[in-house]
């Protein structure tokens, strides 16, 4: 089945496959964070999704107006092209090479970035990088509908 | 020294008389009835298990435990009945604010839940399969090489200290108990990687330095802040540079980046512990910053460290190769120092139009 994405079944899907996945998350360990997703679409329209882990699994992922209200750790954001760039990436390489991954994205050049209000929360994209990193890679084998 | 238990159990009367006694199945059982507080502690969260915050209860409590630890200087289990005789262990850390956060529970059961074993959870062989640039391999040698120094003073650090650490604050013991195994991995991986491409390469004399200044700090709370802080908030930058040296260099330094989070995010409750309890404490801590922050400079300036970052971020010794991993590493250093800063800032120390480091670094 395709999801589209932008979207939250695109989320929900990669909810599906971490369930499927629980081992391997179980032994990456408390993955205890809540954070957002920015897609800069044309026209500065933003699609905001707010995605809650919780000890092992995620608890939800819903899309909101506005994150703002909602107090997430931090958000990535990055515009419809990037991330459709770090999700075809995903998908030919079985996860995200090195130029793809969410660590050099966020911290070399102008691809995404992380917003945040507390540093110490903030921190909870280190302390749990590693997780973060492998949900995003459960797209690997998604079939997904790209907006235009 | 040594020191000699009150007594000499083979000879001691008593112990010879209750010896006796057991044998003949005579129990005495004082300690039955001893009233203490009873709960029941059960897991919140079935998920986690039983944790530290379950077990933190009544008489039990963290809550509890005073700013001044004056009544137990032994090995007692806290919320256990004292008795006479127990020994003075000579505990030197037994004021709460100078050591305390109030994330020490949830950070101890995640340093556990988020342990990795390098030894299986990197693959050694696609590593060895992998194409690398020779000038990136030697220089992931190089870096390995001083981040095994950096590694082996945050795990000495804690080691240093938490013998001096009165028992009561036993879920910090534990913490930092947990800080030096995460560190003993950093140490190992970073060994291992390193062996597994080449070797060793130099040691550094500025690094060790600098480090050395850092962990001889005067007193637990500016060794804190100078470790857990300054030293861990350039880990986190360090490591984003390594981790694009390939796909399982990603893997491995996220793992670091992880475990090195956890050392931030307890300097960051200690300070924001500290400073919420002790008035005034702001401009000796400032005045103890303004002193050691060089340090900072002096390991990520490091030829030792800086090079192979720059070879590393850039792919290779190409005049273009250099440009760019030195806009990389530069850029990183930056938000490094930003980020340090402001978690101070959250923490309750200003210091960012006081810090020597912005500019030090903005004119790299």
């Amino acid at each position: 089945m395709k999801v589209d994405f932008p979207s939250a079944s695109f989320f929900e899907a990669l909810n599906d496959r971490m369930a499927q996945e629980q081992d391997r998350f179980t032994r990456l360990g408390y993955f205890d964070t809540t954070f957002g997703v920015t897609v800069v679409g044309p026209g500065e329209r933003r699609r905001n999704y707010l995605l809650n882990f919780e000890v092992y699994e995620c608890m939800g992922a819903r899309e909101i107006d506005n994150l703002e209200g909602e107090d997430p750790d931090f958000v990535l954001e990055a515009d419809i092209a990037q991330w459709q760039d770090m999700l075809r990436n995903i998908q030919s390489n079985g996860g995200a090479d090195t130029d793809h991954g969410i660590n050099t994205l966020t911290h070399f050049g102008e691809g995404m970035k992380v917003i945040y209000d507390d540093p110490e929360r903030h921190d909870k994209l280190f302390r749990f990088s590693e997780s973060i990193q492998e949900y995003f890679d459960l797209a690997a084998d998604l079939k997904i509908e790209y907006a235009s | 020294m040594a020191y000699f238990a009150d007594r000499q159990y083979f000879d001691d009367p008593e112990a010879i008389k209750r010896g006796t006694e057991f044998s003949e199945g005579k129990l005495i059982l004082d300690w039955y009835e001893i009233e203490t507080d009873r709960v029941r502690c059960t897991p919140s969260d079935p998920r986690r298990g039983l944790t530290y915050e379950d077990c933190s209860k009544g008489t039990y409590s963290w809550d509890l435990l005073p700013e001044f630890v004056r009544h137990n200087y032994s090995m007692a289990a806290r919320g256990s009945v004292l008795v006479p005789g127990l020994p003075d262990m000579g505990y030197t850390e037994n004021r709460k604010s100078d050591i305390w956060a109030d994330n020490i529970g949830e950070l101890y059961e995640e340093s556990k839940s988020r342990r990795w074993a390098p030894a299986v959870d990197v693959d050694w062989k696609a590593l060895a399969a992998t194409d690398f640039d020779p000038a990136v391999t030697a220089s992931m040698c190089q870096l390995c090489t001083t981040l095994s120094e950096v590694s082996l003073v945050a795990m000495e650090f804690p080691s240093r200290w938490v013998y001096a650490i009165n028992q009561e604050f036993l879920e910090l013991k534990s913490l930092l108990c947990a800080q030096m195994m995460d560190q003993a991995r950093a140490v190992e991986v970073f060994r291992k990687r390193a062996l597994s491409s080449g070797g060793l390469k130099r040691a550094s004399a500025n690094v060790q330095q600098a480090l050395k200044e850092l962990l001889m700090a005067d007193n637990y709370i500016e060794g804190s802040i100078g470790i857990n802080l300054l030293v861990g908030s350039l880990l986190l930058g360090v490591y984003r540079v390594a981790a694009t040296a390939s796909t399982i260099d990603a893997h491995l330094f996220r793992r670091c980046q992880q475990d090195a989070a956890r050392l931030v995010a307890y300097g960051m409750g200690n300070l924001a512990y500290h400073l919420a309890h002790r008035e005034g404490r702001q401009e000796v801590l400032n005045e103890y910053l303004d002193s050691v922050e060089h340090c900072f400079a002096g390991i990520a300036g490091a030829t030792e460290m800086l090079e192979p970052l720059i070879v590393i971020g850039g792919g290779g010794t190409e005049p273009g190769q250099v440009a760019s991993g030195r806009a990389r590493v530069a850029s990183i250093y930056r938000v490094v120092v930003d980020e340090y800063l402001g978690r101070l800032a959250t923490a309750g120390l200003e210091r960012r139009d006081r810090s020597r480091l912005p500019a030090f670094f903005a004119a790299a």
